[in-house]
């Protein structure tokens, strides 16, 4: 008898479940990851008299109002912000939780975080409240967003899960030069749309993500959650051994072997049933810009803004015309003729040693004309890229250089970007808003937001040489 | 807290796809205190107020029709976006119960109704119907069957929706989930017990967050 072939996804799904009620699942939480939006669930968490099930499987790493300026608590924007992060840590070492505290060179964005220090490994259930969850999948991990039920995971060490339905992505060819993995993706949701993943979970295969690093692959599986993916996941090889090796929550030596092993029956078998199963050849892609208040609002560098008139579905077209009002943008428009008023490269999407880099090639020797703002995923991040000189050419070249955090993505800290400004972001949201009231967010690749900030509008990264 | 078996109040369309939650709950309000249920305060907030604070008199949840409305009816990809819980806690606070929408974002739909704010999923043209009732006669009320499943127009159309009965319990007993689940411990209990034995490695934590440190 063989058992029926499985996704990796419903590997994982069946070894932590511990009930089913109808299509439901009890899920055995393996990780908790908790940021410094936290303290209201702790609160709700005391008020009901429940305390923390098992603080040693739960990590805090503030980030949604860390100060990009300093990181000490005087940096803070204001007393409210400062009193979360203070008081989230307070609490949650009264419950028994390590605290990633603001100066700790390892403290930063949470996913990036997590990821680095092996804290998310393959096989693993990790859940934090943010929608970007699905960032750790890159290990293997099945790691969802869980909102408002932090405190349900926090008292019980379970969440209910509803069995998603199983999608897989397979990312065959090559990328072109001055196309990257952040491109492919923006390209991959302008084509599904923003429910194109609804109700799935996004397994993502094929050669191309075997090719992509650890990195890559953190940022196609982050903007999972922009086609309406709760989680995606990529199967463990030896790219994500090779990773793992060492870090810090990693096994250590003395398991490092079984674990392995267990690494290595976790990928979907070959029979494994997906109901949507999708192919894109990477070949195809180029550089992509978005023009309005959606992730699915990109087009290539190289395209036009579109005309709602083309719509046809009234909600659409609604949604459309409320966009380019908000954005300021005409119908026809071409993307390269879009002046920008401020950079930023950072966020969950992209703000990892090699997105910096690649922004630090284009950077070298060259000016940014508007104000740009750098922040690293973290502080171990910050440190590398700073052994590695990048701070000296983003300073040189007049770019500010941040302490780790989520920063200008969401503008939580402070950060914000001015009314009527445009941003060209590596973040992974344009919505109305998000980085200030008015603010207009227009979403790219690191090095499409380098070559953004030397001329002062969207720019085809391939019309730059590179230093 | 206890929610209801059957609704019936004012409904107000809100027609146009991909609401997100940074409409919802402005990212800048998230640093506030839910005190007194004030986050109905923040609920749209760019959306009914302009920069200067003054009511925008075109949104419709500022015309005094709609004011009493307890029902939204959405279009697709309702809250999607960030899984901030002001987002479902600002619409409960401003007085919604039920959202009625063609699909809703990831997290949203999984957990608002733990919370006491129900989301139900109609068919696009269903929605559609509906939104247009509900504009060409603003103020009127639409009911919410939660027994028998079925969401009735103003004119007396009927449209049935699924709910598991999971969602269904939680949401009409209101708040029970993590004694349920608490319900269950000699299950986790042992389950833990077996986990540890199927990946020790992933258990083996002490002292793991003093490495690196510098």
């Amino acid at each position: 008898m063989h058992k029926p072939a499985r996704t990796i996804v419903e590997k994982i799904l069946e070894s932590n479940r511990i009930t089913e009620d109808g299509d439901r699942s009890l899920l055995y939480v393996d990780r908790l990851v908790v940021a410094d939006t936290a303290l209201p669930a702790f609160e709700t968490l005391r008020s009901a008299g429940y305390t923390t099930r098992n603080p040693a499987q739960a990590l805090v790493i503030p980030d949604h109002y860390t100060p990009s300026s300093g990181a000490t608590l005087a940096h803070v924007a204001d007393d409210e912000r400062r009193n979360l992060i203070r008081n989230t840590a307070r609490v949650a070492r009264e419950q028994g939780i390590t605290v990633f505290d603001l100066g700790d060179r390892r403290q930063g964005i949470q996913h990036v975080v997590s990821t680095e220090q092996g804290f998310a490994q393959p096989g693993l259930v990790l859940v934090a409240v943010d929608s970007h969850t699905s960032t750790q999948g890159a290990v293997g991990a099945l790691a969802f967003s869980i909102s408002a039920d932090l405190p349900h995971v926090l008292a019980t060490q379970c969440i209910w899960l509803k069995t998603p339905r199983m999608m897989r992505i397979n990312l065959e060819g090559r990328l072109a030069a001055g196309v990257t993995p952040k491109d492919l993706v923006l390209g991959i949701i302008a084509q599904l749309g923003s429910r194109g993943a609804g109700g799935f979970a996004v397994e993502y295969a094929g050669r191309l993500v075997r090719e992509f690093s650890i990195e890559a692959r953190t940022t196609i599986c982050n903007l999972a959650a922009e086609m309406g993916a709760r989680l995606a996941i990529v199967a463990p090889d030896d790219k994500t051994i090779d990773y793992l090796h060492g870090r810090p929550y990693a096994p250590t030596e003395r398991d490092w072997d079984a674990a392995i092993a267990y690494w290595r029956t976790l990928p979907s078998d070959p029979e494994a049933r997906f109901e949507r199963d999708l192919s894109f050849d990477a070949s195809d892609f180029e550089p992509m810009v978005t023009w309005g208040n959606h992730t699915e609002n990109a087009v290539p560098i190289t395209g036009v803004v579109p005309d709602p008139a083309q719509e046809p579905d009234p909600e659409r077209r609604a949604h459309m015309i409320k966009s380019l009002d908000y954005m300021g943008l005409k119908p026809a428009t071409r993307m390269t003729d879009i002046e920008i008023q401020q950079v930023f490269i950072g966020s969950c999407a992209n703000s990892r040693i090699e997105d910096l880099r690649e922004a630090a090639k284009l950077l070298r020797g060259r000016k940014a004309v508007v104000p740009t703002l750098i922040v690293p995923g973290s502080g171990l991040v910050k440190a590398q890229a700073e052994a590695e000189g990048l701070d000296v050419i983003f300073r040189s070249a007049g770019a500010t250089w941040g302490e780790a955090g989520c920063s200008m993505c969401n503008s939580m800290n402070g950060d914000t970007v001015p009314a009527g400004a445009r941003c060209a972001s590596t973040s992974n949201r344009n919505h109305m808003g998000r980085q200030g009231r008015g603010s207009r967010t227009h979403l790219l690749s690191p090095p499409m937001a380098a070559a953004a900030a030397i001329t002062g509008r969207l720019t085809d990264v391939r019309t730059l040489a590179v230093a | 807290m206890s929610n209801f078996n059957v609704l019936t109040a004012i409904a107000a369309p809100l027609a146009i796809d991909n609401v997100d939650t940074d409409q919802i709950f402005p990212s800048r309000f998230t640093s506030k205190r839910r005190a007194d249920g004030q986050f109905g305060t923040y609920l749209l907030y760019d959306q009914r107020f302009d920069e200067t604070g003054n009511v925008k008199s075109d949104f419709v949840l500022n015309d005094a029709r709609f004011h009493e409305a307890r029902i939204l009816v959405a279009a697709s990809n309702y809250a999607c976006g960030s899984a901030r819980p002001g987002a479902i806690f600002s619409h409960i606070d401003f007085g919604i119960r039920a959202i009625i929408a063609e699909s809703f974002g990831p997290v949203f739909a999984e957990v608002a109704y733990k919370s006491g704010l129900l989301t139900i999923q109609l068919a696009k043209q269903d929605t559609a119907y509906l939104r247009d009732v509900l504009s060409e006669k603003p103020g009127s009320q639409l009911t919410i069957d939660l027994t028998e499943q079925v969401v009735v127009a103003p004119d007396g159309r009927r449209f049935a929706f699924q709910i598991d009965p999971f969602t269904k319990r939680i949401f009409v007993q209101g708040g029970s989930e993590i004694d349920l689940t608490l319900s269950m411990k000699d299950q986790i209990v042992a389950f833990e017990a077996r986990r540890r034995k199927v990946v020790p490695w992933a258990y083996d934590l002490a002292g793991r967050d003093l490495q690196s440190k510098s």
